[in-house]
């Protein structure tokens, strides 16, 4: 269906585009957008909202551009008079029910409803009658909170629960405009990616609990970087404000996660926001600048040759930072490498067991996964970077060192403590699973004075070695990276892109 | 004087013909033994096709075309029998189900076979009891005789035919929610592309005919398209089973020979004229789905194309007759009611419209709507019509629009300024 063009005209002008298109898709080669509020290119065709409606020359009816495919020589007007004047009387049908509630309702400034009336719609209502009441503000479990009379029984959440998520847990209840939407059970929505069809939701009938009330859109960052809490990396767009992380949502990567990402990864990054975190050095459980803290471990390590140095990194390091790491070891002759790789469960969709994002990139440097038991020994030093949430420094490790340096979000009692930065505070590169290279982008500084992993490493490795050169930008630091690993060698922080790109390694895994 | 002529209704009147022995002493199986042994499936469509039978159910649709978009691949086809007779004033398909069952199961065999459907399913309106009882006794007498089942008449051919009732939604008279409520879901009109013969009932090639569209097979294929297509008139062959109600004093179901008479001579011949004595104001002539008809209309001859040429349909057959003792903007009211109430709620236009409409005219009942308000009325029906998923807007699009055209003086009547003047 789908090899070769066709030729179609879209508002007179004549473009090429791929066949097997929907006029919808098509529309764009020739720079026009339809407005659409129930078709989604991950979904099937409901065409209910109606909004869509275009020309086709030859056919007496308007149609929906979602439902119909491009044939050769096909015309369709997307803005002409006809087809203005239809959308603006569905646009003026899909308001006169809507309680108009945008300066209380979270979707403002990202709803479809606010973007197309101003686009299509009339500016003004003339409808005269007393709207219908639907229930508001009600209860779709811990996470999604629906609003009926928002609602414009678009049927995206149904379809998408039913077509993706599998959980088949929504439908409409009543008729006419008293529809409504209803979860079956007792309520509550079960599917661990239930949080989706509030991205779905084109208006403000789904909203996020967790978001919710939180910011006004307008106010806030948004920065397009990786989620890190499994090893499948779903591309996600971060808002932030203050510099502090709001809400997660996927970013479409049809390599990835589709238009998808699951529930846990997306709520989890409060770690983030702790205002308890780690935001300073410490030396001997006191604040200390980063020039002494850099010192007293060089002094660690430097005593600590002769007992040996065990250094244990994190599988939520950037390929950078594993490298500014690798670099030190070597100088050090270090030689017993190892990274924590947490473990837990997987599922068929997109939540991978390895709860870590870049297992692969830490072996692609060297680093060994860690043995199930520690060697019984008492090293001179310990350099550990905990995983994000790996608390405190384990027992198992504290008491197989003299002294320990040890990077972390929380730990304040080791001899030089060095604060972790998370993964929205930092670029770098990753190796997700399937062996894909993506990138990871600052969108927040906790503190404006924190030091990422990267910086200390090279300054301390400058402490010993001051023809040490470190990188300056995140671009350097990847080009020194693909210098020094075969399975890179080509690669560029351009190349990589938004999207990430696949990686030609021996034995590439899932 | 107009005088029925019974084909479907002939044996109505004798309790025997509900039963298989009853239904054999006329006729009955004599079209599908003749089928099943001496024509082959496609053979039964051109038949069908010569004979100029068009659907029953109220688009009027060629019934031997629709039979012919199956496509020919070995995919599992079916037949769906829509009998979800609910548009109001239509009692038809009742007269048949409750009465000659047989014919409906004979007619419905025969467009499995033509269409080499193994499975048939009877789509019963809910409030149907009587006929989804008269229905099941049916089939289960022919299923004993080796009528329905496997190897019918030991000619190969099998299908099974299965009764399913609806539930009480108007929407799943409508042949693509009728197949969606069939799969079990809430009964939504689907879009089409694909249309139900390329891909209905789980996405197989359907058929979907009207009750009185199968039973007038059965008579095609017993008595030959040549029979059938000299009776009536040309674009309207055969009889047609008319549903008169309202004021006349004759109110019932009539089966006649389209094209031999007008709307008049059908109101006074056989309905009698208004009870009352007062003139007729309005029939709507083919169900309340579509565009009124008023005193001067009555002379249009009553067929097919002449009443689509007049500007209405004969829909589904229901011909409803007001007086001049009723008011037109009730009717009217009453009308988007019904349909504001029907409304399956999927796509936009009529789901928000079909209130909207019902709360103008309601306003225009109360005499507090002015002529602008009129006016707004007419545009909103423009921007729903055409612009849904299914023909439902269409069904009060119409009629609300006929209404105000046809009874304007009384709509103005009714106008505010007009009230308070």
């Amino acid at each position: 269906m789908s090899q070769g063009t066709v030729n179609v005209t879209i508002d007179g002008k004549q473009v090429a585009v791929p066949a097997g298109l929907n006029l919808i898709e098509a529309a764009r080669y020739a720079g026009k957008s339809v407005p659409h509020y129930c078709y989604h290119p991950r979904l099937t065709v409901a065409g209910n909202c109606r909004i869509c409606l275009v020309e086709i020359q030859g056919q007496a009816k308007l149609e929906i551009a979602c439902n119909r495919r491009v044939a050769e020589g096909m015309s369709y007007f997307t803005e002409n008079e006809r087809v203005k004047k239809a959308r603006e009387g569905v646009m003026e049908l899909l308001l006169i029910n809507h309680p108009l509630d945008c300066t209380i309702c979270d979707q403002a400034g990202e709803c479809k409803l606010q973007e197309y009336a101003v686009d299509h719609g009339s500016g003004i209502t003339r409808y005269a009658f007393e709207k219908v009441k639907k229930p508001k503000n009600i209860s779709w479990g811990d996470r999604v909170v629906f609003d009926a009379e928002r609602c414009i029984l678009c049927t995206r959440c149904v379809r998408f629960l039913d077509e993706v998520a599998g959980t088949n847990e929504v439908g409409v209840d009543l008729r006419g405009e008293k529809c409504t939407l209803v979860v079956k059970g007792d309520g509550n929505l079960t599917s661990p990616y239930q949080m989706n069809i509030i991205d779905l939701c084109p208006v403000g009938a789904l909203t996020s609990r967790d978001f919710r009330f939180k910011s006004r859109v307008w106010f806030m960052n948004f920065t397009d970087t990786i989620c890190t809490s499994c090893a499948r990396g779903c591309n996600v767009t971060v808002g932030s404000r203050g510099d502090r992380v709001l809400r997660m949502v996927p970013r479409a990567n049809a390599e990835v996660n589709d238009h998808w990402m699951c529930d846990y990864g997306r709520l989890h990054y409060a770690f983030a926001n702790d205002e308890q975190r780690l935001a300073a050095p410490r030396v001997a459980g006191k604040g200390a600048p980063y020039p002494a803290a850099i010192q007293r471990a060089k002094a660690i390590l430097e005593g600590a040759r002769g007992d040996g140095i065990l250094a244990v990194a994190s599988a939520f390091m950037t390929n950078e930072e594993l490298l500014a790491l690798k670099q030190l070891l070597d100088l050090l002759g270090v030689e017993e490498r190892f990274f924590l790789k947490p473990m837990g469960e997987g599922d068929d969709k997109l939540v991978h067991p390895e709860k870590c994002p870049n297992a692969r990139g830490a072996a692609l440097l060297g680093f060994a996964e860690a043995p199930a038991a520690w060697p019984e020994k008492e090293y001179g030093a310990l350099l550990y970077v905990a995983p994000h949430e790996g608390a405190d420094l384990p027992e198992e490790l504290r008491k197989r060192a003299k002294r320990r340096i040890v990077f972390s979000l929380k730990e304040r009692e080791a001899d030089v403590c060095f604060p972790l930065t998370t993964w929205i505070e930092k670029d770098g590169t990753v190796v997700s699973a399937g062996d894909r290279l993506q990138r990871l982008t600052k969108g927040i500084s906790f503190e404006p004075t924190l030091v990422t992993e990267r910086a200390v490493l090279d300054r301390l490795h400058q402490a010993f070695d001051g023809s040490h050169r470190p990188p300056d930008t995140a671009a350097q630091a990847f080009a020194r990276l693909a210098d020094a690993t075969p399975a890179l060698a080509g690669v560029t922080w351009q190349k990589i892109g938004p999207l990430g790109m696949k990686l030609r390694m021996a034995g590439a895994t899932a | 004087m107009i005088r029925e002529t019974r084909v479907m209704l002939e044996h109505a009147a004798d309790a025997a013909q509900k039963t298989l022995a009853g239904y054999r002493k006329h006729g009955g199986y004599q079209a599908l033994a003749k089928a099943l042994r001496e024509m082959k499936p496609e053979d039964v469509t051109e038949e069908v096709l010569k004979s100029g039978l068009r659907g029953r159910g109220g688009a009027g649709f060629p019934t031997g075309r629709k039979w012919k978009f199956v496509p020919k691949t070995n995919k599992k086809k079916y037949i769906a029998v829509n009998a979800d007779e609910s548009e109001p004033g239509t009692c038809k398909d009742r007269q048949i189900m409750e009465n000659d069952p047989h014919q409906l199961v004979e007619g419905t065999l025969l467009a499995a076979y033509a269409i080499g459907a193994g499975t048939a399913y009877i789509y019963v309106r809910g409030e149907y009891p009587h006929s989804i009882r008269a229905l099941e006794d049916a089939l289960d007498e022919a299923r004993e005789a080796g009528l329905v089942g496997k190897d019918i008449m030991g000619s190969g051919f099998s299908c099974d035919v299965w009764v399913h009732p609806g539930a009480g939604a108007y929407i799943c008279g409508e042949e693509t929610a009728l197949l969606t409520s069939l799969e079990g879901n809430r009964g939504y009109p689907r879009l089409r592309p694909p249309f139900p013969a390329v891909e209905g009932l789980w996405k197989s090639p359907t058929v979907v005919n009207n009750v009185e569209t199968l039973a007038c097979v059965t008579h095609i294929i017993r008595r030959g398209a040549s029979w059938f297509s000299s009776l009536g008139c040309e674009g309207s062959t055969g009889t047609r089973l008319f549903c008169i109600s309202g004021h006349v004093k004759n109110p019932g179901v009539y089966e006649l020979e389209c094209g031999k008479f007008t709307l008049r001579e059908l109101l006074m011949d056989l309905g009698g004229g208004t009870p009352s004595g007062r003139a007729i104001k309005g029939v709507l002539p083919g169900g309340s789905s579509m565009p009124v008809f008023v005193a001067a209309d009555l002379d249009v001859r009553f067929d097919l194309d002449s009443v689509a040429k007049a500007g209405s349909s004969l829909g589904s057959g229901a011909i409803m007759v007001f007086d001049e003792s009723v008011s037109a903007v009730d009717v009217a009211l009453n009308i988007s009611e019904f349909y504001s109430h029907e409304s399956c709620g999927q796509c936009t236009p009529c789901r928000e419209g079909s209130d909207w409409v019902r709360l103008m005219l309601d306003s225009v009942r109360r005499q507090e709507a002015t002529r602008s308000d009129v006016g707004l009325l007419l545009d909103v029906l423009d921007r729903i019509e055409g612009n849904t998923i299914c023909a439902l807007a269409e069904a009060f699009c119409w009629p609300v629009r006929s209404f105000v055209k046809k009874f304007g003086s009384e709509f103005e009547a009714h106008l505010k300024e007009r009230a308070t003047a």
